[in-house]
């Protein structure tokens, strides 16, 4: 388990990358040149996108190894991944509203991006939703483990709809073959995938301590109630 | 709403979202900290007794 102190500076580090985030997202960036300075969204929308993928992908490896191993921890770490991507889709899809009204006029419409990372957001928090419905620990963790790896196959369709479908949304801002935009635009977006990134990795450890407190405050109340 | 407002919604709705998930959690382990020190205090008692 990672140490306290370790952990509150994962935070405080976290909190100065996103405000360092912050101000190069409005004062070192420049506009875009066809969006104007509603284009300045892009660096949390893209940023809290990635962090949804991410967070799902750690789901999909702890179910691996909880199915593999029957590792508690495992099961403890997909179900706080599971929570956090759940709040980082929501927000991607709000924020990403937020950007479609000005620059589509609408704030909604049945694209395939919008609407895989909708389905994707259903999925997780149906996830959450089955491990508040099963009472018995081990085969919440099993059926939980089962739909952790079977939604992820949502991820790569959601990141590869911009490209198998005609869609309204932009493709990838970053491909294998570089970027469009401009340096300054380009480091802006990565010091912030940096910087949320970091918020997710805080909030994981945060949360998984408080699943693990939890495990064991479970078994002493176990154990106080056979004792008395 | 002018650009303005659209930008300034989307950072408040996402930051603030986020500091009080943040909040949420410091919270939640506050709470499973006190119970959990309290039970600790409880199983030393109880052994004490014995």
């Amino acid at each position: 388990m990672i140490g306290r102190h370790l952990a509150n500076g994962l935070g405080i580090l976290a909190l100065l990358t996103v405000l360092v985030g912050l101000y190069m997202a409005f004062f070192y960036a420049p506009a875009d040149a066809l969006m104007g300075d509603v284009q300045r969204i892009m660096y949390i929308h893209v940023p809290t996108a990635w962090v949804a993928f991410f967070a799902f992908f750690m789901v999909f490896v702890s179910s691996l190894v909880y199915l593999w191993k029957r590792l508690p921890e495992a099961d403890r770490l997909a179900y706080a991944s599971a929570e956090i991507g759940a709040l980082f889709t929501g927000l991607t899809l709000i924020d990403g509203s937020i950007w479609g009204k000005p620059t589509w006029g609408i704030w909604w419409t049945w694209d395939a991006r919008l609407t895989t990372t909708a389905i994707l957001f259903v999925i997780y928090v149906g996830y959450l939703m089955l491990r508040s419905f099963v009472e018995e620990p081990d085969r919440r963790a099993r059926l939980a483990a089962l739909v952790g790896i079977v939604g992820f196959i949502d991820v790569p369709i959601t990141y590869m709809s911009v490209l198998w479908f005609r869609t309204l949304h932009q493709p990838p801002s970053i491909q294998r073959g570089g970027s469009s935009m401009p340096d300054t635009m380009l480091f802006t977006l990565l010091l912030n995938v940096g910087a949320y990134t970091l918020v997710y990795l805080f909030f994981l450890v945060k949360r998984v301590r408080i699943e693990s407190l939890n495990a064991i405050a479970e078994t002493l109340v176990a154990e106080k109630a056979v004792h008395d | 709403m002018t650009n303005v407002g659209y930008i300034i919604a989307a950072y408040v709705i996402t930051l603030g979202a986020l500091a009080l998930y943040g909040l949420h959690l410091w919270s939640r382990l506050r709470s499973v900290e006190r119970q959990l020190a309290g039970l600790t205090i409880d199983k030393r008692l109880h052994h004490g007794c014995q």
